[in-house]
């Protein structure tokens, strides 16, 4: 499939090239050599910061569908041989998803709060509500916060069998969900996320080690353990139903996630994104929003953690569009309306109003129209 | 550890933006260094030498290294391609952080195309200074 590359001269100039992402960039150049007015000897191409040398692929540098190329009239022979580090291949997409801010309090009702950070400059869609606890029938001892928990226990931890066995079987979740009505019944009212959690292979894919791994190591240096950062890539595309926050077009394989334990953190994962992807809007679910907190746990206690509770998921991170949304919140937030009424609101102004405040977070919003009466 | 969070944010922003090559100035352009540099940290920037110059028509490779506290504090700006310029290192490319501007007074809201355009402009203040040849690096 061709790919559409604007090339810009630094006269000001600019033009499209259409061309097939196979090419060399010696190729490239001829193709731009009429139109720029420049002997493909005589040019420079440079992308990111980078000059491309003659034999390498277009692909290599990553130079995709849209991108902007600069062109530079000069001698090229001297190009490709003189620079040194500055011009090292393998340039991933690294996409930062939108930040989702989750509190989770781990005890044995389970309660999930979370809050998107929308209005970011890349303009994350908030966030998809908490993921209420995943408190599968804990005592009431809340497990705190992650406090200072370190990295490297964290990853040991990650990779203990038990823990990966029950990330990676997505029945499990389900059980646990299913175990607990309030989760359920939070679950039937957030159908986005029963479709994400009853989708195997989105949960999967979400859920590999090596995804899992990847938001453990861009742990590293954070204060607490906060958000379980974004799960960066997904290799395979998926079509999530559900009005909430389509993101549209923009790439984006990453999120940050703040998660509010006892000890919070805050969590900024990126992952990133072998391929383009159409389901790359989806963020990277906020950050799970800081596992609930596991107090001052041992390792080894596995058994206890998984009673004790699992936190709040966190927001479901950004949900980035690529274009503002210009859709009136009764548009944007139907669905979420809908859910609300038919719990027994019926003023849709209040409804909307405070969907609007929270970024279309039903629970949150909920939250907000209890307090209100309570008032 | 607040600052991790806008920084990435920040740091985010910039990339799409020298990505998609919405730069206020074509002659300056920068990518991560690393794709799977997940702190955004390593970066490379090169300035086109402005017309009618000493620096016409020359490629400038830099690095550029956003620290955990960028932008509270200004990234580390080395020249790879060898320039002479009052403010940069002779012996090796960096930046003088006291000989700049844009570093000595340095404000959150700049950005790495902020000083890439800076470092252009010196090279349009000091056009007639002798030059090295093109193609030499640090």
């Amino acid at each position: 499939m061709a790919i559409k590359v604007t090339i810009k001269q630094n006269s000001g100039t600019q033009f499209d090239v259409e061309v097939e992402p196979t090419i060399t960039v010696r190729e490239l150049k001829e193709a731009c050599a009429s139109q720029a007015n420049v002997p493909a000897d005589e040019q420079r191409l440079i992308f990111k910061g980078k000059i491309l040398k003659d034999e390498n692929t277009i692909s290599e540098y990553k130079i995709e569908d849209g991108v902007v190329v600069h062109l530079v009239k000069g001698k090229s022979a001297s190009s490709s041989g003189s620079q040194s580090q500055a011009s090292q291949e393998s340039q991933a997409n690294v996409n930062v998803g939108g930040a989702g801010a989750g509190a989770g309090l781990g005890a044995g009702a389970g309660l999930g709060a979370g809050a998107g950070l929308g209005g970011m400059p890349f303009g994350g869609m908030g966030g998809f509500g908490g993921f209420p606890g995943m408190a599968a029938g804990g005592g009431p001892s809340g497990m705190g916060g992650l406090g200072g928990m370190n990295p490297a226990m964290m990853q040991q931890m990650m990779s203990s069998p038990m823990i990966q066995q029950m990330l990676s079987d997505p029945n499990m979740l389900n059980q646990i969900i299913g175990s607990n009505p309030m989760l359920s019944q939070m679950m039937q009212s957030n159908p986005e996320m029963r479709a994400i959690l009853s989708n195997p292979e989105m949960m999967r894919s979400m859920m590999t080690p090596e995804n899992l791994n990847a938001a453990m190591s861009m742990m590293g240096g954070m204060g607490g353990m906060g958000g379980m950062g974004g799960l960066g890539s997904q290799p395979s595309a998926f079509q999530m139903p559900g009005a909430v926050g389509q993101g549209a077009g923009a790439d984006v394989g990453a999120g940050a996630g703040a998660g509010a334990g006892v000890g919070a953190g805050a969590g900024a994962g990126l992952g990133a994104q072998q391929q383009p992807n159409p389901f790359a809007a989806m963020g990277g679910m906020g950050g799970m929003g800081g596992m609930g907190g596991f107090g001052g746990m041992n390792p080894f206690l596995m058994q206890q953690m998984m009673g004790g509770g699992f936190g709040g998921m966190g927001g479901m991170g950004g949900m980035p569009l690529a274009q503002p949304d210009a859709r009136t919140p009764r548009e944007k937030y139907a669905t979420q309306l809908q859910q609300i009424k038919d719990m027994g609101f019926h003023d849709e102004d209040v409804i909307l109003e405070m969907l609007v405040k929270t970024n279309g977070n039903v629970n949150l919003a909920l939250e907000n129209l209890f307090s209100s009466l309570s008032n | 550890m607040e600052s991790s969070i806008p920084r990435t944010f920040r740091l985010y922003d910039e990339l799409e933006k020298g990505e998609k090559g919405q730069l206020s100035d074509q002659s300056v352009s920068y990518g991560l260094a690393k794709g799977e540099d997940k702190t955004f940290t390593e970066w490379n920037g090169t300035i086109i030498g402005p017309a009618n110059t000493n620096f016409d028509n020359r490629i400038y490779f830099l690095s550029i290294k956003c620290g955990p506290n960028y932008p509270s504090q200004a990234p580390e700006v080395a020249f790879l391609s060898k320039i002479n310029l009052p403010c940069v290192n002779q012996t090796n490319g960096k930046i003088d952080t006291t000989k700049f501007a844009v570093f000595a007074n340095w404000k959150t809201e700049y950005s790495m195309e902020k000083i890439l355009i800076a470092l252009k402009n010196e090279m349009i203040t000091h056009k007639k200074l002798a030059q090295p040849a093109d193609g030499d690096m640090f």
